[in-house]
């Protein structure tokens, strides 16, 4: 059964050429000091080979440094091609790169008379001391992030330290530069540090103050908070004053509670309603997981005031012609494939869709009254897994795997776009899973949250 | 799979980064092309001298008198230079001609 004509070819299009500006430009601003450096180039005379090489890895960090700032200030044009979970990833990897310089450049002197004294942060000359502090507030920013949890750290008290730790560095880092004035003698590059700084200063100023203050003056209202099963509720908002937004269905929003966003934490959560025909309204799923999503949000009541920075993520089907979908859920994963179910009934798309909604028992499943009665209403099935399923249960059980999907996968599946949101190991798992059965890569999406 | 792209992504730009950093250790340290090797030996006599050297190299961390107190303590001041001028190469000084105007203008200043 053919579905509507490749919607939107145009605005992928459009995504592409976007992306590859993006990644050219960030390619380009990142290796912009090596080639000032060359074209002022000060010395007399050649200096040893790992001397440019230390300080070639040194003029790279920077960069790499304060760019880290934009892939994660939720930038609406850089992160729509990418997707903020994909921007967060590429962040967390180029992290690691960005020590594994700000570590090597130290060492490639130690032949050269840069010796142990100058891995001091707390003395010497500013020149070596600067440097000192750059290097050790990369190496607090790695640990905290890779071992959050042994450490026992709160995700809130994380992000306070890691934002802390990115200024102390990045700041450091320009300090260093400018105070070796090697290469940073010359105007040029000595310019160039500076603009650098003042960009990572700009992006934090624009994340922290300026984005806060105008999700303030757009305030979002509380109209329903029910108990949709599952540990689940659903948050229906209302925009106050303003028109709302516009999104795709399967996108996310940042969610703010509390007095105002410019000092409540923000959490990442998938929109529940159609894109389309629910007018201005927006609907969120959230499992009760934490302190915030198990306390603050029943604890909600109608009338209460929150604020919604969105939309954000590329989990959408919009972006990709599919000759149908294949959705596969687990736990609060199921709050995307709401949004896209409600959004292809919404258009009468008579695409086929199946849903494998893996779960403990069906009292652990969200919305699934309302999921089961949109089988009546599009070409729709669902496919329970059930974990631990009562007596006699006829369905599937355990998890989604190769077989579960070979049972119910129609003839055609190659050609349609797999959706997979839930658990970590499981989405893991289910990308080997769809790669054996001859998936394309390209039409397997994930969503992943799963920060630090 | 976008996850496995962005990694994929990661290992390509990380290999192209350290491609960058050595071609520019490579073109960093090559001879222009236009100033013969004999130009290049001539050039600390005819422009920069030890002082300025010294303010260019080493002025940032060391005073004159702190970079001058291992000759004047010891006893064998040729042997103090030459230790000097070693220590300016493995310690990235400008070039040898540079690293002898630097001791050099160290010496002089001793008799100040």
């Amino acid at each position: 059964m053919a579905g509507p004509a490749a919607p939107g070819s145009l605005c992928r299009v459009s995504l592409l050429l976007r992306g590859i500006f993006w990644f050219g430009l960030y390619v380009a601003l990142t290796l912009l000091p090596l080639a000032v450096a060359l074209w002022e180039r000060p010395w007399e005379a050649p200096r040893p080979v790992l001397v440019e090489i230390s300080v070639a890895v040194g003029l790279l960090a920077l960069p790499l440094m304060v760019f880290q700032f934009a892939l994660v200030t939720r930038l609406a044009a850089s992160s729509r091609p990418f997707g903020s979970d994909a921007l967060i990833q590429f962040h967390a990897r180029m992290g690691v790169v960005a020590l594994a310089a700000v570590l090597v450049h130290p060492l490639l002197l130690a032949g050269h008379g840069v010796g142990i004294a100058a891995w001091n942060p707390f003395g010497g000359p500013w020149l070596l001391q600067s440097g000192a502090i750059a290097l050790w507030a990369a190496v607090a920013i790695s640990v905290t992030s890779i071992f959050r949890r042994p450490l026992r750290l709160g995700y809130e008290a994380w992000q306070l330290l890691h934002l802390v730790f990115a200024i102390v560095l990045v700041a450091a880092m320009a300090a260093h530069i400018l105070a070796v004035r090697g290469y940073s003698g010359q105007p040029l590059m000595h310019g160039l540090v500076l603009a650098y700084s003042g960009l990572a200063v700009l992006l934090l100023l624009r994340y922290r103050v300026v984005r806060p203050l105008l999700l303030w003056r757009r305030p979002w209202t509380l109209v329903e908070n029910r108990d949709v099963g599952g540990s689940t509720r659903l948050l229906r908002l209302r925009p106050v004053g303003h028109a709302g937004f516009a999104f795709e269905p399967g996108q996310f929003a940042w969610l703010a509670t509390g007095t105002s966003p410019l000092w409540s934490e923000q959490h990442p959560i998938s929109m529940a309603s159609a894109a389309e025909g629910e007018g201005d309204t927006l609907e969120f799923g959230i499992k009760a997981l934490g302190d915030w999503s198990g306390q603050v949000v029943p604890a909600l009541q109608p009338g209460a005031r929150l604020w919604v920075d969105g939309p954000f993520g590329a989990f959408t089907p919009e972006r990709k012609p599919a000759q149908g979908y294949v959705l596969i859920a687990g736990g609060i994963g199921i709050s995307p494939m709401r949004s896209i179910l409600k959004t292809l009934r919404e258009r009468e798309d008579a695409r086929p869709v199946l849903l494998f909604y893996a779960a403990w028992d069906r009292s652990r499943m969200a919305f699934i009254d309302e999921l089961e009665a949109l089988q009546a209403q599009l070409n729709f099935v669902i496919i329970p897994v059930l974990e631990s399923p009562p007596t006699g249960w006829p369905g599937e059980r355990g998890y989604v795997t190769a077989e579960v999907l070979r049972r119910h996968l129609p003839r055609q599946y190659r050609r349609f776009q797999f959706f997979v949101c839930g658990p970590v190991p499981m989405m893991d798992a289910l990308e080997k899973i769809l790669v054996e059965l001859g998936v394309p890569a390209a039409a397997v999406q994930t969503e992943r949250f799963d920060m630090v | 799979m976008r996850h496995l792209i962005v990694d994929r992504i990661v290992w390509l730009l990380a290999a192209a980064w350290l491609g960058a950093v050595l071609l520019f250790g490579w073109a960093a340290t090559r001879q222009p092309p236009d100033v013969p090797a004999s130009a290049e030996r001539a050039e600390p006599a005819a422009g920069p001298t030890g002082e300025s050297l010294f303010g260019q190299h080493c002025a940032r961390c060391h005073t004159l008198a702190e970079a001058a107190a291992g000759l004047r303590e010891s006893p064998d001041l040729e042997a103090e230079a030459a230790a000097l001028r070693e220590f300016l190469r493995r310690h990235y000084g400008p070039s040898a001609e540079g690293n002898a105007l630097i001791v050099n203008h160290l010496v002089e200043s001793l008799a100040r």
